[in-house]
């Protein structure tokens, strides 16, 4: 009688353990809508990109890519700093990856363009861009090139900076990240990121 | 012969026609009303039940529980919504046990459960001018003590100045004004001036130089008491310090914050209430807690022809909400984000203010041992990361306190203390507060950090507006769109303050009166 009802109480705890780490493994929605606006449509004013549309496996790896300190370690990278301490927090891999396949289903209003460039010039450019990233910026899996068409063209260009400027891809582990780099350092200058970026807003 | 119009009545009409706004421009025209006062509260035309009209307000900080206050007493249906889980928006006290709501690194405050150790972690002040608030404190019956800005006994600190210790800030100020004088009363030649000085002229200003520098009769500063003495045997003669050198003087970067206290906002007398800058809003929150739903975050504004609708999630679950009108604090760079149906060119103006990025840190001290030094109350100065150390001006003689050991209002450092833990913040605290107070890592407890770009809901301090700023888009905002107007501090000349909340609330509730009162005049009694 009494093992049982010491028994009666570890069960009781254990049970009570395993409801606390169900609720602990929600991730409020609202902790990433903060950011990146309703529906995860982006909001420069804050300098987080548009989520809505990227593909999960893409936000997950970036969300692992900020805990392992692979991204959002250069001072200089404020936007990145922010987003890495965030990730952080994100501990619980299942409750992240029900969140991000949340956002990458949801479908805000196309944002329109913020980046003045030459789109002509861009689509020629782009022809590098495409081996990876696809024709139409549909994104590849299988070389971890993210989709292009449809994000945030201020947040596109200012990743191009980054990795021109050794602020992305320049951990040894971050594989993708250093293959990024290099494609990026191809472009002649500033001006050719700009219309690149001009012409990956024009993919639907 | 018909009666003339009595001022009085003169007013009413105005008031019929123009709404409070113009009650206030024509009170102010006809000299009822001292220059330069600030404006007055609106005279709401109180609404009959039959003409009910509903406001949303969305932020329940001050100005939009200023707004709730106002709009309810006169018969508005009103309604807040608050996303974080407290009222107040910077307004904000920290004390045993609060939760400090950092994006992705939250705290809990570990000081004792005593009423005197708390700080204020936004605003903090109240000049004697900012009448608005001074009157809400007074019919809201929320008691208010003196606050101490300068205290000539508390320190000024600089690796480059003094070998790196601290001096007394009056040292610093007498030793800078000594030399000063004696400077300028050594050049005064009658022949710099365009008007004509005469001898004695020039004598007088001689002595009016002496005196603002205690300079002796040969007009040579040799040090003051206005510095303190060395020593404080009044037994035996006082002694001067010895004073600093000059060129030691005019190299130190102390000198930026010596006119600090000068300032219109910063000069005495300033107030403070008792028991923290949140009974304020514990004020506002006892008549209109009843309308505030916190946890309310909103996700979508839509304007309509004659209303607004906001789309909230509370607990999980999406509302909405209708109103006649909606007054929305919500920080402009956070609803740029939100869905909604603004103009084109609204939206790129909420997109565009950015925000300061200022920081607060709270420590227990185990003693009062800045007492001990002399120092009640008041503000040491030290040219590094953490700024300021104030020192409680309440709880005096009690055996502890909470001093504030970080004020920084610098945008990098700001970044740079985002960028760090909580625990590498205190270091850094810590650290940098021993060069001030020798003992202070020993005497520190806990502590509670505040980066207010990082908070939720926030994501930054108050609206930096520059000049091209404010020209390009401040009307734009400030004017209503449909029937919904953006308030708050970051809608007035003086963000960051409390008292431009008030008066931006002001600003649009003066404007819905108006309009409201035009729709009733259409309407046949």
């Amino acid at each position: 009688m009494r093992l049982s009802s010491r028994l009666a109480v570890v069960a009781a705890a254990w049970l009570l353990v395993v409801a606390f780490s169900a609720i602990a493994a929600e991730v409020d929605p609202g902790l990433c809508t903060l950011c990146h606006g309703a529906d995860t449509r982006g909001n420069a004013a804050v300098r987080a990109p548009r989520l809505a549309g990227l593909q999960p496996w893409y936000l997950s790896a970036q969300i692992k890519a900020y805990q392992a300190n692979l991204r959002g370690t250069h001072p200089a990278d404020v936007p990145g700093n922010e987003m890495r301490f965030i990730a952080a927090a994100l501990t619980d891999q299942a409750a992240v990856d029900k969140v991000l396949s949340q956002f990458s289903r949801s479908s805000p209003s196309m944002p329109s363009p913020t980046i003045a460039g030459d789109a002509t010039r861009g689509e020629q450019l782009y022809g590098t861009c495409a081996a990876c990233h696809g024709g139409r910026g549909e994104g590849n899996e299988a070389v971890k090139a993210p989709a292009l068409a449809g994000g945030s063209d201020w947040y596109q260009l200012a990743q191009l900076r980054n990795f021109t400027q050794g602020l992305r891809g320049m951990e040894p582990a971050d594989l993708a990240g250093q293959q990024m780099r290099a494609a990026a350092s191809g472009l002649p200058d500033a001006q050719a990121a700009a219309d690149v970026v001009a012409y990956i807003s024009t993919l639907r | 012969m018909t009666q003339p119009f009595s001022r009085r009545a003169f007013l009413q009409l105005a008031g019929a026609l123009g709404g409070s706004a113009a009650v206030y421009r024509t009170a102010y025209g006809l000299g009822l009303m001292p220059a330069g006062a600030s404006p007055g509260r609106p005279d709401l035309a109180p609404l009959s039940k039959a003409g009910r009209k509903s406001v949303l307000i969305l932020g329940a900080g001050i100005g939009g529980l200023t707004a709730a206050y106002e709009l309810s007493r006169k018969g508005y249906d009103v309604q807040v919504l608050e996303a974080s889980h407290r009222a107040g928006g910077r307004n904000l006290t920290i004390r045993s046990g609060d939760l400090v709501d950092e994006v992705g690194r939250p705290q809990v405050c570990r000081f004792d459960r005593d009423p005197d150790l708390y700080f204020n972690a936004g605003p903090a002040r109240i000049p004697g001018h900012h009448t608005a608030l001074l009157g809400y404190c007074r019919e809201l019956g929320i008691e208010l003590a003196p606050f101490i800005n300068e205290n000539r006994n508390a320190w000024v600190q600089d690796d480059s100045t003094n070998g790196g210790k601290p001096l007394r800030n009056r040292e610093y100020a007498t030793d800078t004004r000594g030399f000063v004088a004696e400077l300028v009363s050594k050049s005064i030649h009658p022949a710099q001036f365009d008007a004509d000085l005469s001898p004695e002229d020039v004598a007088r200003l001689r002595e009016f130089f002496r005196q603002f520098g205690e300079l002796d009769a040969d007009f040579r500063y040799k040090g003051s008491s206005r510095a303190g003495l060395a020593t404080h045997d009044y037994t035996s003669p006082s002694e001067l310090k010895v004073p600093a050198s000059f060129k030691d003087l005019l190299h130190s970067p102390i000198m930026s914050t010596l006119n600090f206290g000068d300032s219109y906002d910063q000069s005495a007398m300033l107030m403070e209430p008792v028991g923290g800058m949140d009974r304020i809003v514990a004020g506002f929150m006892a008549k209109v807690g009843r309308l505030v739903r916190t946890h309310a975050v909103v996700e979508k504004i839509t304007l309509k022809d004659r209303s607004v609708e906001v789309v909230y999630r509370h607990n999980g679950r999406t509302q909405v909400a209708t109103a006649d009108y909606c007054l929305n604090s919500i920080p402009s760079h956070l609803l740029a984000g939100l869905e909604h149906n603004f103009p084109a060119d609204y939206a790129t103006g909420l997109a565009a203010i950015p925000r300061g990025k200022l920081s607060k840190i709270g420590l227990q001290s185990r003693t009062r041992f800045w007492e001990r030094e002399g120092i009640y109350g008041g503000i040491s100065w030290t040219m590094q990361d953490i700024t300021q150390i104030w020192y409680p001006a309440h709880g005096i003689h009690r055996q502890k306190g909470v001093v504030l050991g970080l004020y920084n209002f610098n945008d990098a450092v700001g970044e740079k203390l985002g960028r760090l833990t909580h625990e590498q913040r205190m270091e850094l605290a810590l650290s940098q507060g021993e060069k001030v107070h020798p003992d202070y890592r020993s005497q520190i407890e806990s502590g509670v950090s505040v980066v207010w770009h990082r908070m939720n809901h926030m994501l930054g301090c108050s609206a930096r507006w520059s000049e091209g700023l404010r020209k390009q888009w401040y009307a734009r905002l400030q004017a209503p769109v449909g029937n919904h107007y953006l308030v708050g501090d970051q809608m007035s000349y003086h963000p960051g303050w409390q008292e431009g909340a008030i008066h931006s609330a002001f600003h649009a509730l003066a404007d819905i009166d108006q309009r409201v009162r035009a729709s009733q005049a259409q309407v046949p009694a």
